[in-house]
């Protein structure tokens, strides 16, 4: 535990660009925007993870980390850690703006969006399960490849926000999914959990089978 | 207890092969690893870190399986790899203090000492280092958690002579408690001379000799003589020669020195033996 520990702690200190910060606070602001589709504001961390992965190529992190007293299984679950660290931070920081996106815009009667409430964190969830499942698995597969992967990647997140926003406000019955009152908000806590344990399965599962790769990769 | 127990490695490449490749390294020594480019270097320095996963052979550190154990061998390894090409947007000191936090045996004076002896500065990034201020730096990351193997590829490359006589300095102390090993890679063959008391010498993923450095130079001799002189029955038994206008320079088996008698007979060093041994026609035509 403590070389995870410390690998995520060479991750912050010399991999993550500055600019990842910059998208915290995009995906915080673009909660703001009234009746928008608001799975795209925490889209922009993908690039911000896009942005550490090709950077880890540019520093040659992976032959530093082969110099390091750790395995390449540590390595990989940091690197997941971290991800997912971006990627909790980005919704966390979506939070507040959310918030107060539904006090502001609590007089739009028949919103064509989803508003700000569980569901787009469930949806935002199972986009990055997906994304995290095919950009990171392929970083460390035999080439290490990041940019065309992480397109894949953000293409598959857009599919899927762009289908779950089209399931919801277009299916009837559904309208407890679309508004944020409390006794809906209620309504939608399962849904929440359930994408909750898919990201985590997906990401528990993306690392092993990254690690299973890994192990075979020449540095 | 060899430190470091090398047995039977093979990987192979598309273009390339590394045919069971043994060594071990005894505390105490230090150890040149020589051959052409290409010729498996680091491919086996690879394979011993577990950068490469070797098809067959076993690679063991005081005892214990690398891949295994390959945490805790680290701990107590010294790598470097070349000159210092990671994180270039980073400064020294940023680099220094998240390596320090991997090691239970980091010691910042150490460290403070070698940055010091190689004129180290904290503040300058990776990218502002000339390719030999990044071979030290990759040094002094090497030297500062009492490693009981350093484990070396190409370290003096880009390093002028005096900072070379520096390094070599550096190696013989720090073997000199009869503790500590090194294993390094090379094609400044001098150096070799300077300080090996093993040598390896790798050639197209073989290793075709090894043992230590005065037994293998002992077994080579360098004869001299005029072109008349360089008979058939000579160009035979010569490992490789070379023919110019004065003569001729070969390399000999030392068991065969009987065969050179009247012709000039000099000490091998280990540049000619590698000289000669690679060789893939006996002649070499000087231009």
């Amino acid at each position: 535990m403590k070389n995870i520990r410390n690998l995520v702690y060479k991750e912050l200190k010399l991999l993550i660009h500055p600019v990842t910060i910059i998208y915290f606070f995009v995906s915080a602001g673009m909660a703001l925007i009234p009746d928008y589709p608001r799975f795209i504001g925490p889209f922009y961390i993908l690039v911000g993870i896009m942005i550490t992965m090709s950077t880890e190529a540019q520093y040659r992190d992976k032959e530093f980390c082969g110099i390091l007293p750790v395995t390449k299984a540590e390595t990989v679950k940091a690197r997941m850690i971290i991800v997912i660290l971006m990627e909790m931070i980005t919704i966390l920081a979506s939070v507040p703006t959310a918030i107060a996106a539904a006090a502001l815009y609590s007089d739009i009667a028949e919103p064509s969006m989803i508003a700000p409430n569980f569901i787009v964190i469930a949806e935002v969830l199972l986009g990055y399960a997906a994304a995290n499942t095919i950009m990171v698995s392929a970083n460390y597969r035999k080439r290490f490849k990041v940019i065309v992967p992480s397109i894949i990647g953000m293409l598959v997140y857009f599919m899927l926000g762009g289908f779950c926003e089209l399931f919801v406000t277009a299916l009837p019955g559904m309208e407890f999914m679309r508004t944020n009152t409390a006794a809906d908000l209620l309504r939608q806590i399962p849904y929440l959990i359930v994408s909750l344990l898919i990201y985590l399965l997906a990401g528990y599962l993306t690392c092993r089978s990254a690690i299973a790769s890994y192990e075979k990769a020449e540095i | 207890m060899a430190l470091l127990e090398v047995k039977n490695v093979c990987k192979s490449f598309e273009a390339f092969e590394l045919h069971d490749v043994s060594f071990e390294i005894e505390p105490g020594y230090i150890v040149g690893f020589i051959g052409r480019n290409g010729a498996g270097k680091t491919t086996t320095i690879k394979s011993i870190l577990n950068l490469t996963k070797p098809d067959a052979g076993t690679v063991r550190f005081m005892g214990r399986n690398m891949c295994e154990h390959e945490s805790d061998c680290k701990q107590q390894l010294g790598i470097v790899l070349g000159e210092f090409n990671y994180y270039s947007d980073k400064k020294l000191k940023s680099i220094a203090k998240v390596v320090s936090r991997f090691y239970s045996n980091w010691s910042y004076e150490t460290y403070c000492n070698y940055s010091k002896l190689f004129s180290l500065d904290e503040n300058k990034r990776v990218k502002e280092l000339s390719a030999g201020m990044k071979v030290k730096f990759a040094l002094a990351l090497a030297l500062s958690h009492d490693a009981k193997l350093l484990i070396l590829d190409e370290p003096t490359s880009g390093l002028d002579p005096v900072s070379r006589n520096e390094l070599m300095d550096v190696f013989r102390s720090i073997v000199s408690d009869g503790e500590h090993s090194i294993l390094f890679s090379t094609q400044i063959t001098s150096d070799l001379d300077k300080v090996a008391d093993y040598v390896i010498y790798i050639k197209q993923g073989k290793i075709i000799m090894s043992g230590d450095r005065e037994s293998i130079i002992n077994g080579f001799r360098l004869i001299q003589g005029s072109s008349d002189e360089l008979t058939p029955t000579l160009k035979d038994i010569l490992i490789g020669y070379n023919e110019n206008a004065f003569g001729f320079t070969g390399l000999i088996h030392e068991e065969d020195i009987q065969h050179a008698e009247g012709l000039r007979i000099a000490k091998a060093d280990i540049e000619s033996i590698m000289l000669f041994n690679e060789e893939t026609r006996k002649e070499r035509t000087m231009i």
